[in-house]
């Protein structure tokens, strides 16, 4: 059922793209590609794996959290359940979003089967790539960029929802 | 069940839940006998339980607990029918046989061991006589060893013997008739030999099982004459067509009877209607020989009402979604009044309408999940009888009110907490004999178990007659255990509540029955887990009383919607005394310690929520706002400050946890009419020294000094 929602409701949302215009466009038949959903966060573009996303939502308020880390917004009601919204834009370091009715609520996969609310200031696109590039060596301390992608001539970086959900160590507790 | 086959596990599974009914209302039976209640009934009754586990334990092979149901049933048999008198010594056996039944059934489920020793006692029932192999089985003719009639067997020689052929019509079962009942019946007439018929009966694949496909010959003997057996064929008349004839000459008229294959022990499976069976070997079973015993088991089920089985998991998702309903209702009911209403004749009326179904419809939901508490209480009865056994004190159990109904959740998982603080009373409670005798008291010792609902809660006490808590013991114990410090002066209430602290046990030495490792605290938690309370009360000398406040259900909570700021929390109105709006005169600030409300000569912290939640822009100012008076634990009542009190309603309870994780301060997260999320208070979190301290720390931190 997430995944019919996820389809009809992103075209619903999104200008579809014609086709993928780069150099992902050829030899589609040899080479599996990986599609991704762009988000706009502060005037940065991030990237999500399309499968982790289950439904965009406008932005709803949400009952705040007390005692909880800035970047956890609060809960809203998702169809009877209760769903935490995080503000990626907090989370990743970009200072907090003030949020209108304009902004999305991008409803993801988390572990553990439970299901996160992203803020973000618009979901641009769905771009395919063929390829990730891990950032395993990397030494920054944004393990919520687990990779990145190349579009175009822009790198984007992969969130990891699993990373994004848990609290930095240094940022639990009181808000 | 129609048409579908279930599996073995699961039918295992409903027997071991038919056992806890059986179980539970043998102790019943058990206490009626104590307490000079119908005799014949109630040993009928006892008699049927064991002989219903002994036939699904036979059925699915368990043989310890066949075995022992076998042996004990002869027994029971033999009081039942007045051969054996039911004097102390044998109600004794009666009750030890059961609780041994309960630890046999526990066993086969894979809960617990069986700690008594049946093996011992079915050598001492057996020594008594009636012989195993030799149990009476008025119920069915099912294969079983040939065996004669149990007492003497020279009534009047005038048998009648018939041979009846049985043919189910194709709409027996439909019509809700069971051939196995109407066999039942016709062998209470006298002695029976049954050849089953299976010619009918197709392969398995074209099988209909809707459809009849057996058909009996019923040669029976009997003393009865041919109205008696009419009166029984009157019964089956459209559903089944039954030739009688007389049979006159001497020779049997059965084939020769071969034991089936059965159980070892010679226990039998009682098959829910005519299973197939492979061979066509006549069946044979013994019948009694008096056929004045009338027998009272299909009588007494019909009187009941006829009830399902049903899931837990099904209950729940209907409990959710009557939960999801109500809000959708609110939902619709708020959109609904936006609209002028010149255009919406007769809406209204309508939304009110399903809205008193809806109501309707919660409250039924609910009920569906309550169960009387009697189910908890009697598994204590057994308990009860353990004690007296292994502490040699005598004990009267009483009850009140124990068809009270609670979320059937609750009463699951009451069973353990209430057989600890029974085990506390009798143990540490309920004093010697001789020391009873002493102080004036009766040698028998007291324990009332009641229960009583009030309002949306059930208040569950057990209470006892003994000797209170030692407090001198407690008190030396806990300075002992470095629990608190040796100079420290306590309140009576304080020490007796020490009980509850983790890992403290007063008995100077840990006897057989006391606490297997599980302390009060555990008890405690175990209530306060399932959203309860549990208060002790004590009286030097005259008893103690232990008081579990009980949420009526899990699932909806009613609540006080309070607005702090510009967001709303709920307040669970269970704990809430009362609701006040401060005049300055009343509050008064306790440097170091925080604020305070004066109320009819008492000083009670207040708390504000704001500052508890981190809430920016709330009211500060105690009376410009309301306090809500609330008891936040046993013995802590505070006054929580909030902006406005919006009003009350029953909220269905959600996990914050399910998607995110537990947060200090919220018990839970809920959805509020308007189809918002909202967050239920836990009031055992607040603290009234936490938000002062907290706040301070958080000024200093910001280099914000200034108070």
């Amino acid at each position: 059922m997430a995944s019919l929602f996820q389809a009809a409701q992103f075209q619903a949302a999104v200008p579809q793209p014609a086709a993928a215009p780069t150099n992902a466009g050829a030899g589609l038949e040899t080479v599996e590609m990986l599609q991704f959903v762009t988000l706009d966060v502060h005037g940065r573009s991030y990237a999500l794996p399309i499968g982790v996303v289950i439904e965009f939502r406008t932005w709803i308020e949400p009952a705040p959290l007390p005692h909880s880390p800035p970047y956890v917004l609060g809960i809203i009601n998702i169809r009877g359940e209760i769903v935490p919204v995080f503000d990626v834009g907090a989370r990743l370091g970009h200072g907090p979003t003030q949020p209108s009715p304009q902004h999305v609520i991008t409803l993801v996969q988390a572990p553990d089967d439970q299901v996160v609310g992203l803020l973000v200031d618009d979901v641009s696109d769905i771009r395919a790539v063929k390829a990730v590039t891990p950032l395993a060596a990397c030494e920054t301390d944004a393990a919520e960029i687990e990779s990145v992608i190349e579009i175009g001539n822009s790198v984007l970086g992969v969130i990891s929802v699993a990373a994004l959900c848990c609290s930095p160590p240094d940022d639990d507790g009181e808000g | 069940m129609a048409g579908t086959l279930m599996n073995l596990a699961a039918l295992k599974q409903m027997f071991f839940g038919e056992c806890d009914d059986y179980l539970a209302s043998a102790n019943e039976q058990l206490d009626a006998l104590d307490t000079g209640g119908d005799r014949a009934e109630a040993l009928n009754g006892l008699f049927r339980a064991v002989h219903s586990i002994k036939g699904g334990g036979g059925a699915f092979g368990i043989e310890d607990l066949t075995e022992f149901a076998h042996i004990f049933e002869t027994f029971m048999d033999t009081l039942r029918k007045g051969s054996r008198d039911l004097n102390e010594q044998n109600y004794g056996r009666l009750t030890l046989g059961f609780d041994m039944l309960a630890q046999l059934v526990g066993a086969a489920r894979g809960e617990g061991a069986v700690e008594l020793d049946w093996r011992g006692f079915l050598g001492e029932l057996r020594a008594l006589g009636g012989t195993p192999g030799e149990a009476p089985d008025p119920f069915a003719p099912t294969p079983e060893q040939e065996t004669p009639p149990e007492e003497g067997d020279e009534p009047a020689p005038e048998y009648r013997r018939y041979r009846l052929r049985i043919n189910p019509a194709p709409h027996m079962f439909e019509a809700g008739a069971d051939p196995l009942l109407l066999l039942r019946n016709i062998a209470e007439l006298g002695a029976v030999t049954t050849t089953i018929n299976l010619d009918r009966l197709p392969s398995l694949a074209e099988m209909d099982i809707e459809t009849p496909y057996f058909c009996w010959t019923v040669d029976l003997e009997t003393t009865n004459d041919e109205a008696a057996l009419q009166d029984i064929l009157d019964y089956v008349d459209d559903v089944a067509t039954v030739e009688v004839a007389t049979v006159e000459e001497e020779g049997e008229p059965a084939p020769e009877a071969t034991p089936q294959p059965a159980k070892p022990t010679g226990g039998r499976a009682v098959a829910p209607p005519p299973a197939p069976k492979p061979e066509l070997t006549p069946t044979k079973t013994a019948a009694l020989g008096k056929p004045e015993t009338p027998p009272a088991a299909p009588a007494k089920e019909d009187r009941r009402v006829p009830t399902v089985r049903v899931d837990v998991p099904k209950l729940e998702r209907l409990g959710n979604m009557v939960g999801e309903l109500v809000i959708a209702q609110a939902v619709l009911h708020r959109q609904a009044s936006e609209i002028p209403e010149t255009e919406r004749p007769g809406l209204f009326r309508a939304i009110k309408d399903m809205s008193q179904y809806i109501r309707d419809l919660q409250d039924i939901a609910l009920a569906v999940r309550a169960q009387p508490l009697k189910v908890a209480f009697s598994r204590l009865i057994p308990v009860s009888r353990e004690l007296e056994r292994s502490t040699g004190k005598k004990i009267r159990l009483a009850m009140a009110g124990d068809d009270t109904e609670i979320d059937k959740t609750v009463v699951d998982r009451l069973a353990e907490p209430l057989t600890h603080l029974l085990r506390n009373s009798v143990d540490h409670g309920i004093e010697s004999k001789e020391t009873r005798l002493n102080r004036g008291k009766p040698p028998e010792g007291t324990i009332v178990l009641s229960a009583r609902q009030l309002g949306s809660q059930v208040f569950v006490a057990i209470e006892d007659d003994g000797g209170g808590i030692n407090r001198e013991a407690v008190l030396r114990k806990a300075i002992q255990r470095g629990m608190i410090e040796p100079d420290a002066s306590l309140s009576d209430g304080e020490i007796d509540n020490l009980i509850f602290q983790p890992g403290f046990s007063t008995t100077e030495q840990v006897t057989e029955v006391s606490w297997r490792g599980v302390g009060m605290d555990v008890v405690r938690q175990t209530i306060t887990d399932l959203g309860g309370q549990l208060v002790v009360e004590s009286t030097p000398g005259e008893g103690c009383r232990f008081t579990l406040v009980l949420p009526l259900s899990l699932a909806i909570v009613d609540v006080l919607v309070a607005e702090v700021g510009r967001q709303r929390y709920l307040l669970p109105i269970g704990n809430i005394i009362e609701s006040v709006q401060p005049h300055p005169g009343q509050l008064v600030d306790v440097p170091g310690r925080g604020r305070f409300l004066h109320l009819r000569g008492g000083m009670l912290p207040i708390i504000a929520l704001s500052e508890e939640f981190n809430v920016p822009g709330a009211i500060t100012d105690a009376t410009k706002g309301i306090l809500v008076i609330a008891e936040l634990r046993r013995g802590l009542v505070a006054a929580l400050q909030v902006d406005d009190v919006l009003g009350q309603e029953p909220v269905v309870v959600k996990s914050l946890e399910r998607n995110y994780r537990k947060v200090p301060g919220i018990a839970a997260a809920t959805i509020l009419g308007d189809g918002r999320a909202a967050l239920i208070v836990d009031y055992s979190s607040l603290s009234p020294t936490a938000a002062p301290r907290r706040r301070r720390l958080e000024r200093v931190a910001r280099g914000d000094l200034t108070p």
